[in-house]
């Protein structure tokens, strides 16, 4: 009867749900049915809401208050639900040289493991293409195309951010040359949306942040505590801030609960 | 806001429900525990009538003194003080089954006063009444509790009002020998003064003589009058106690003697309520857990949060789902499925050769010996045809 069941939910999600991977591959990425729905739900607020319909706002930062918010699995599955959803070409720029998430957000989602288990390192399920991705652009090694890696999205490409030296970071993040690589960029996609580090852990995450036309937060629902977002939302005040991405929510109270307190 | 402060609460409850819900079921469990193992308790009930005066002095005085506090009120907070007195508690189970603890060790002692104390209370019922209660695991010793504190109680009471004429007579008393000695040595003196000097046959005696004699009859005369005194003295101070002890008699009249319990008090409405207070306790400790939960909690749990702390709107709730894992498995499944049948694994291989060998294990016993060295010079002819293909 549960095997039926899966079965049956397992359908279910697989007509509705988005797969991101690299072209001619197994998926690496599956955006389940109620988080596509969420994103999607976004999309169309945003494009309605003034925000994307008249073009003044191509490039999105997402940012986030501290590490390990979710920014970089937001951004792959809002890129994914705009690729899909519009006649657009989009491009997801890692700009978190900290701690690159691309390659870890590519990889199989870590198995469940029990309390007393150790945490296994992750591998990525399918080897990226190598590419030294912008770090390699911005030294000179290729060219800003050769850097760009395709997804089995034709209209979705993404920019791993490669490696810089801890040293030359605050450098290349306030430096003209990537103002321009990104500005460049724009001129090649219709938006392009760039993965910032956590506002809190480094001061080089707002100057990454103010590349973006605009920003969206990233919170973790339970986690992140108020005062961390509003020291963060302080630092980013001179961006236009479209809002907040609850991630990773789980809601305890039973929804015949929530219907009766009404949130709106 | 109040809608936050209910979703929060609501959350911080169904988020650890089971956590939240601890403090009850273990206050149940420590109160059943506490009800099924608890030792059954016996009750015992004395009550003093009081009155303000004595019954002559309150007929015969005008009442001038006003109090607020009734007379039972003032007895009963009178016995409390002294039910909190080493002193007195001590000469209470003195008169009770608890005697022998009393030479113990002095631990055991201060338990055993502590467990009177804990055993005795004193209330008043209406102006006059107080009532002694104790509740004792002991029926016996309960009942000897309440009638010793009764007993001590308008003994101490006698003591103190008694106090006075009880020094007073004995005063008086030990003064009435000597007195008496005195008036024995004056009378003695003037017996023999006169039968040293006898009335003269004719005329009268000489004025030495008289003034003598006056003299030894003045001496009687003055200690004879002392010793009235001192008889009269006492005998006022025995009449002072007997009186003072028939005041308090009146005054601290037992109206009900306690007497020995024969079933326990511990009835189930009493388990109940017992019970009760428990369940009351944990539901107060969850309460406080929940509360506790939601007031910690500085982190964003619901979009209405969001709204009123940043004051942004929330563009998405990203929910955490299990089904990403799942529909990855399933589409690796039919990958490797899809890929399974063009190229057969080393272990179907070996699977299929393992089939076709045989086995020295599958040789059963039944199989001759002639079947065995045919199949291994079968054997021998195809491992050399497969070095002369190697050698080629």
């Amino acid at each position: 009867m549960f095997a039926r069941r899966k079965q049956r939910m397992l359908d279910t999600h697989r007509k509705t749900a988005l797969a991101l991977g690299m072209p001619d591959a197994v998926p690496q990425r599956i955006f389940p049915s109620e988080i596509v729905n969420n994103f999607r739900h976004m999309l169309t607020r945003l494009t309605y809401g003034e925000a994307l319909s008249d073009k003044r706002i191509s490039r999105i930062s997402f940012v986030s208050a501290l590490q390990q918010e979710g920014v970089t699995y937001t951004a792959l599955a809002f890129a994914t639900t705009l690729a899909h959803d519009l006649d657009a070409e989009i491009c997801l720029v890692d700009l978190n040289w900290w701690s690159p998430g691309l390659p870890g957000a590519l990889a199989l989602p870590p198995q469940p493991r029990r309390w007393w288990q150790r945490r296994k390192p992750q591998e990525p399920a399918v080897e990226l293409p190598s590419s030294p991705g912008l770090a390699g652009v911005l030294n000179g090694t290729i060219s800003l195309e050769e850097a760009l890696v395709p997804t089995a999205l034709s209209n979705l490409q993404v920019l791993p951010a490669g490696e810089i030296p801890l040293a030359q970071r605050p450098v290349v993040a306030r430096s003209e040359q990537l103002r321009s690589c990104i500005e460049t960029l724009s001129g090649y996609f219709h938006y392009v949306l760039l993965d910032v580090p956590a506002v809190l852990t480094t001061s080089d995450a707002i100057a990454l942040a103010s590349l973006g036309d605009a920003c969206c937060i990233v919170i973790r629902q339970g986690v992140t505590p108020v005062n961390s977002v509003r020291t963060a939302l302080d630092d980013l005040k001179h961006l236009q801030m479209l809002g907040v991405v609850l991630n990773q929510t789980r809601m305890s109270t039973p929804r015949w609960i929530r219907a009766l307190v009404p949130q709106e | 806001m109040v809608r936050l402060i209910l979703l929060r609460i609501f959350e911080s409850y169904f988020r650890h429900r089971w956590l939240n819900i601890m403090p009850i079921v273990l206050m149940i469990g420590v109160g059943s525990a506490y009800v099924v193992y608890s030792m059954p308790q016996y009750a015992a009930r004395g009550t003093i009538y009081v009155q303000k005066q004595p019954l002559v002095s309150a007929l015969s005085n005008v009442q001038t003194d006003f109090t607020w506090q009734t007379p039972a009120q003032v007895t009963a907070s009178q016995l409390q003080d002294l039910m909190q007195t080493q002193a007195f508690v001590r000469s209470i189970i003195a008169k009770t089954p608890l005697e022998q603890q009393l030479t113990g060790d002095p631990t055991v002692l201060d338990r055993t006063i502590s467990v009177y104390q804990k055993a005795v209370t004193v209330n008043t019922v209406g102006d006059n009444l107080i009532e002694v209660d104790g509740k004792y695991e002991d029926p016996a010793t309960v009942q000897q509790m309440v009638a010793a504190t009764m007993d001590m109680f308008v003994q101490w009471k006698l003591n103190t009002e008694t106090q006075d004429s009880i020094v007073a007579e004995k005063f008086f008393n030990e003064t009435i020998q000597p007195y008496q000695a005195d008036v024995d040595k004056a009378r003695s003196a003037m017996r023999t003064y006169l039968e040293a000097h006898p009335v003269p046959v004719r005329g009268e005696r000489p004025p030495e003589e008289t003034l003598e004699i006056s003299g030894l009859q003045d001496a009687i005369d003055q200690a004879t009058t002392r010793l009235n005194d001192a008889v009269t003295k006492a005998e006022d101070a025995r009449l002072a106690r007997s009186r003072a002890e028939s005041n308090i008699r009146q005054m601290y009249l037992t109206i009900d003697a306690p007497a020995q319990p024969v079933a326990p008090t511990t009835g189930l409405r009493d388990k109940a309520t017992k019970l009760g207070i428990f369940l009351a306790v944990g539901v107060v400790l969850s309460l406080l857990c929940i509360a506790g939960g939601a007031l910690l909690d500085h982190s964003f749990r619901f979009a209405l949060d969001v709204q009123h702390a940043l004051h942004l709107p929330v563009l998405a709730m990203v929910p955490m789902t299990r089904a990403e894992r799942m529909l990855l498995r399933a589409v690796h499944a039919e990958a490797a499925a899809a890929q399974a049948p063009s190229e057969p694994s080393e272990s179907a291989n070996e699977q299929a050769a393992t089939e076709v060998l045989p086995d020295d294990n599958r040789v059963s016993e039944n199989e001759t010996m002639e079947q065995r060295q045919d199949w291994e010079a079968n054997q021998s002819t195809v491992e050399d045809e497969h070095a002369a293909l190697a050698a080629v």
